[in-house]
């Protein structure tokens, strides 16, 4: 009966014990969730950053390589698809080739989709680029990680492709200002 | 001797209450962080992005748009959910517009502020169409409504 009654204090110590220990479990929590409130109330908005909606689309970069354009062959004017114009103006298969004549028609068919807020570069045995020094917003985005390249590994070369119009609809969030900030008609 | 066997019963019966007594609070705690945590999280940006995205996958096909397919039973087949509502815009040689049914019902509250307005976003990007047998360089407006 002694025993008996010593593990009954005993068990009624341990239990004293335990809310104790709920206790300052609680208390922590409790404090925890006021540091963190404030954190929460000024995060309640934008919590995933519009960075990460900036996501790679290679399906806009796809469908320029697949793009016809106009090129002399033979004296006939033919259209061939940019990514086989690389091709043949990489291997020297096609003479009189100018590529010259070619980046204007590549800038007309960007344009109705970005305006000016495109840069493409094309690393081949002849590096091409266009657009991709001249925008110093470009550099400065780019220095931020907030610009999207795309890049695309084609036979004889990559060809990049740097979208400026998400980025400016990342920091406008409307579209009608960043048409008028790209020069789009 | 038996009277110490029956203590020792119940106080190992005590301490499983115990452990469940500590178990509790803090499974509750967890619990609640992770819930803050996670409401405080909005995904909305990313779910409307990725929804923009899948115009790609319903209309584009290596690129090309075809005009065939451009309709709004396939753009109603795309987002076939309540809770999003597209408009498309595609521009080559012309504009041509398809929309969901209830587009025009959620894209003027876009510029409401309150807790069941839409998220709305705006997406633009380059596609090649096929009309007919010709090829046209063009421009695709794509407008989101997604009911949060």
């Amino acid at each position: 009966m002694k025993l008996n009654k010593k593990a009954i204090i005993g068990s009624g110590l341990a239990t004293v014990w335990a809310i104790v220990v709920i206790a300052i479990i609680l208390a922590i929590f409790f404090l925890l969730s006021a540091v963190i409130l404030p954190f929460k109330k000024t995060s309640e908005n934008v919590i995933v950053t519009d960075k990460f909606t900036l996501i790679e689309n290679s399906e806009s970069v796809i469908a320029l390589l697949n793009t016809p354009f106009e090129i002399s062959l033979s004296g006939e004017t033919v259209k061939v698809p940019l990514k086989d114009i690389f091709i043949l103006y990489d291997n020297n298969l096609v003479s009189n080739l100018d590529m010259e004549n070619i980046k204007p028609q590549i800038k007309t068919s960007l344009e109705k989709a970005y305006g000016s807020c495109y840069a493409i570069k094309y690393e081949g045995t002849n590096i091409f680029e266009d657009n991709w020094q001249t925008s110093a917003y470009a550099e400065k985005w780019q220095q931020q990680g907030e610009i999207t390249l795309t890049e695309i590994n084609l036979i004889s070369g990559k060809f990049s492709f740097r979208n400026l119009f998400d980025t400016c609809m990342i920091k406008n969030r409307n579209i009608e200002n960043c048409k008028m900030a790209c020069l789009i008609i | 001797m038996n009277m110490n066997k029956k203590a020792q019963i119940t106080e190992g019966w005590m301490w499983l209450i115990r452990i469940l007594f500590l178990i509790m609070p803090l499974s509750l705690a967890i619990a609640f962080f992770m819930s803050s945590f996670v409401s405080s999280v909005d995904v909305t940006p990313i779910e409307a992005t990725i929804l923009a995205e899948r115009v790609d996958t319903c209309f584009v096909n290596n690129g090309i748009l075809d005009m065939n397919d451009f309709n709004t039973a396939t753009l109603k087949n795309c987002y076939n959910s309540e809770d999003v509502n597209a408009k498309l815009e595609l521009s080559f040689k012309e504009v041509i517009p398809i929309k969901t049914d209830n587009f025009d019902v959620y894209w003027p509250l876009c510029n409401l502020k309150g807790k069941d307005v839409p998220y709305c976003n705006e997406f633009r990007e380059y596609v090649l169409v096929k009309d007919g047998d010709e090829y046209y360089p063009g421009s695709l407006d794509i407008k989101i409504t997604l009911r949060k």
